[in-house]
This record gives structure tokens, C-alpha cells and sequence, in this order.
């Protein structure tokens, strides 16, 4: 499995599957989610950066090559992807308040 | 004195993961305790169904040979037969438990019709006095007393 593969079963397909079949999802909450990514990217990605190469790799071949100092671009898709697949229906689960 | 040195070394990422995630997460709930507290059963339930999806993909994921991690710098704790390193696990639970907290706090925010620019502010800055700020915004801008 590579990394791209690995992002869209974590990123892309819920995110597609519940914007398709909950369209009113998104519509209510676009600014929060924009914003949780605009949140997320400033706080988890100098962690990644760090640890990278350092406390884990990445197989090369697993990857594109791109990378923004030591991170895969891989690894920046996946804190954009991140928030909106949890922020999306959790709000959500307990029916809302 | 090597071996202490040792010991400590493998708990720096767990010790990493947890001060951002505590971080954040003190934050949050500090500035809006009330209202999350209202809400812990859907933010808990929210947690478990994002953690019921990540975790079996990152545990399905690992053995592919996607890379590795330094066996100096993890605590070695497995969980889930041995499939989900406990760093990985506490990743998963806890950014989903943040990132759940902050949606929560910015929906309410766009419920109140406060501005899509300025809902992050929401995360250190009281709900009611965002909301009361927009809605006097809005009125002076439609000319309203």
C-alpha cells in the first residue's frame, strides 16, 4: 500500500462518501471546517517535520518525492484531509444540540 | 546513567504527542469548559466513530511496508494483538478528541452567524461575546438600531 493510497481510504473516501450523501453537512459548517484546517496545518506540521526522518521514515517508494523540508508533500495532504473527516460528522453523532 | 538515558529516549514521541495534544486541548476546553462539557456525549461519540474507522486502516496499513519508525524513540507498548503501536493510538484518539472540541466550538459560532473569517478566533475567544460582536456587526451594516 502507498502513502497516496493510504490518504484516500483515510482522507478522500469518507470525505467524498459524505459529501455525497450528506450534502447539508457541509453547507452548515463550511467556515468551522475551513477553518479547522487553517487550525490544524500550523499546529501538526512542525511536529511532522521533526519527528520525520527521525523518529519514522517513509519508504521512498511509497511516496511521490516532493517534500517540504524533510516532509512529504503526502504528509501535508493528510493534516488538510484530517480535520474535515473528523469535524465533518462528529457534531453530528449525538444528533446535534 | 546510559540506560536512564536510554529509557527516556523511548518515550520522547509519546511525550511530543501528548504535549500538543494536551496543549490544544487545555486550551479549549479552558476558555469554553461550559459548553463542552454540555457536550461530552457527542464529542465522545464522535471520537469513537472517527477512531473506529482510523484505526483498523492504520493498523491494516503498517505491515505494507509504508516505511519505519525508530525503535529508539517509541515506548515499544503494542496494542490491539500487537497491530497498533501506542503512540499511533494516542495519536488517533487524541488529535480526533482536539480536532472534534474545535468543531464543536466553531460550529456554534457559524450557528450564530458569526463570520466564516472569523469563527477560528472562537478558539480562545468566548462563544457569546463573538456571537453578541457579529450580530452587532450585522445590524449596523443593515442599518438597523
Amino acid at each position: 500500500m502507498n502513502y497516496t493510497l493510504l490518504l484516500l481510504l483515510l482522507g478522500a473516501v469518507p470525505l467524498v462518501a459524505l459529501w455525497s450523501f450528506c450534502p447539508r453537512l457541509i453547507g452548515r459548517q463550511r467556515g468551522s471546517l475551513a477553518s479547522i484546517v487553517g487550525l490544524i496545518l500550523p499546529v501538526g506540521v512542525p511536529g511532522e517535520m521533526a519527528s520525520v526522518g527521525r523518529i519514522w521514515y517513509y519508504a521512498p517508494r511509497v511516496i511521490w518525492g516532493p517534500r517540504l523540508s524533510s516532509l512529504p508533500v503526502e504528509g501535508l495532504a493528510f493534516f488538510a484531509t484530517d480535520g474535515p473527516v473528523a469535524g465533518t460528522p462528529a457534531p453530528h453523532a449525538g444528533g446535534g444540540k | 546513567m546510559m540506560f536512564a538515558g536510554d529509557s527516556l529516549r523511548r518515550f520522547m514521541y509519546l511525550v511530543m504527542e501528548v504535549q500538543i495534544i494536551a496543549g490544544v486541548a487545555f486550551f479549549l476546553w479552558l476558555f469554553h469548559f461550559p459548553f463542552l462539557r454540555s457536550r461530552w456525549r457527542q464529542i465522545l461519540l464522535g471520537v469513537l466513530l472517527v477512531s473506529a474507522y482510523t484505526l483498523p486502516i492504520d493498523a491494516l496499513s503498517a505491515p505494507s511496508g509504508w516505511g519505519g519508525i525508530n525503535q529508539a524513540y517509541v515506548s515499544g507498548i503494542y496494542l490491539f494483538g500487537g497491530s497498533l503501536l501506542l503512540e499511533e493510538v494516542v495519536f488517533w484518539v487524541g488529535t480526533s478528541f482536539v480536532t472534534i472540541s474545535a468543531v464543536t466550538i466553531l460550529m456554534e459560532l457559524e450557528r450564530r452567524r458569526v463570520p466564516w473569517w472569523l469563527v477560528a478566533a472562537g478558539v480562545v475567544l468566548p462563544i457569546e461575546w463573538l456571537a453578541s460582536r457579529a450580530g452587532t456587526e450585522a445590524r449596523r451594516l443593515s442599518g438597523d438600531p
